[in-house]
């Protein structure tokens, strides 16, 4: 998916570079977390999700990020789940439906601001 | 340089580079004569209206693009931390495996070739010159599912980026 969206061209800006590399940091350290001692446990376990808490608030100022969360809750809580429950042949289990819920208030919120922002 | 310009500039820092470039010198020239004779701060209303303003700004980058263009740059952006989380899987299980943190024995090494494959696939992304980006992320793309597909790759093909290093130290065989 993400060849097919380089293929149109277009580049993330570089600051969301640090942005993802921030994310990445604090989700490697958190796998480490046995090489580590266990006072870093609650920081480790906080981090990801206050980097995405100052996603969604920074829509405020650029929606584009607060989509890409929206995207990437769906991504990781939704459509995975979906697909597992679907190859097990389990019914939709209703923990779907706060993750689901969340990414689409973001979808709609972040795509509003988009609308405002835009161009055309 | 008077202690109020010293922090007008500051407030001015909540601007992006290229509208202090271009307008930076008007504004702080505009401050400076409305501020009353001996001020040492700016008030706290110029304060707000400057960092305000310069949010707007920043926001407003996006202005240049549709739509269409930004919802392409926001997905950009949301495979690539869904991917950078499973990147963060891949490579740090085999490290520990590697490590003998983890007692059970899940694989030969693969996973960290997929994990680096999938890092260097989203680095690309970012950095990498346009006819560049598409040539890597497509042959990192294409080695990938050739691995998980458990195939080898075409010889005649070339394969640039990481999958070509692979490909060359036979992790793909």
């Amino acid at each position: 998916m993400l060849v097919v969206l380089v293929f149109f061209g277009e580049r993330m800006p570089r600051s969301w570079f640090w942005l993802a590399l921030a994310f990445f940091a604090a989700n490697t350290l958190l796998a480490f977390f046995p090489l580590l001692p266990s006072l870093f446990f609650t920081p480790l376990v906080v981090a990801p999700w206050a980097i995405l808490g100052i996603i969604a608030v920074w829509a405020v100022v650029d929606g584009r990020p607060a989509m890409a969360l929206a995207i990437y809750t769906a991504c990781m809580f939704v459509v995975s789940h979906l697909i597992s429950y679907v190859g097990y042949g389990y019914a939709v289990l209703p923990e779907l439906v706060a993750p689901a819920a969340i990414a689409g208030l973001l979808a709609c919120g972040s795509f509003w601001r988009m609308r405002r922002q835009a161009v055309l | 340089m008077s202690p109020l310009e010293r922090r007008c500039r500051r407030l001015l820092r909540a601007y992006p580079r290229w509208y202090r470039r271009q307008r930076g010198d008007e504004m702080l020239a505009t401050l400076l004569e409305s501020s009353r004779p001996g001020q040492r701060w700016p008030s706290a209303r110029d304060a707000r209206a400057l960092i305000i303003g310069g949010l707007r700004v920043r926001a407003t980058q996006d202005q240049r693009l549709t739509t269409a263009a930004n919802l392409r740059l926001a997905a950009q952006l949301g495979v690539a931390l869904t991917l950078l989380l499973l990147i963060v899987g891949n490579l740090t299980s085999a490290i520990l495996i590697w490590a003998h943190i983890y007692a059970q024995n899940i694989g030969n090494g693969i996973w960290s070739v997929y994990g680096l494959l999938e890092l260097a696939t989203v680095v690309a992304a970012w950095f990498a010159p346009a006819t560049c980006r598409r040539r890597a992320c497509r042959s990192n793309c294409r080695g990938l599912c050739l691995g998980l597909l458990g195939q080898r790759p075409d010889p005649r093909r070339p394969a640039c980026g990481l999958a070509g290093h692979a490909r060359r130290a036979g992790v793909f065989r």
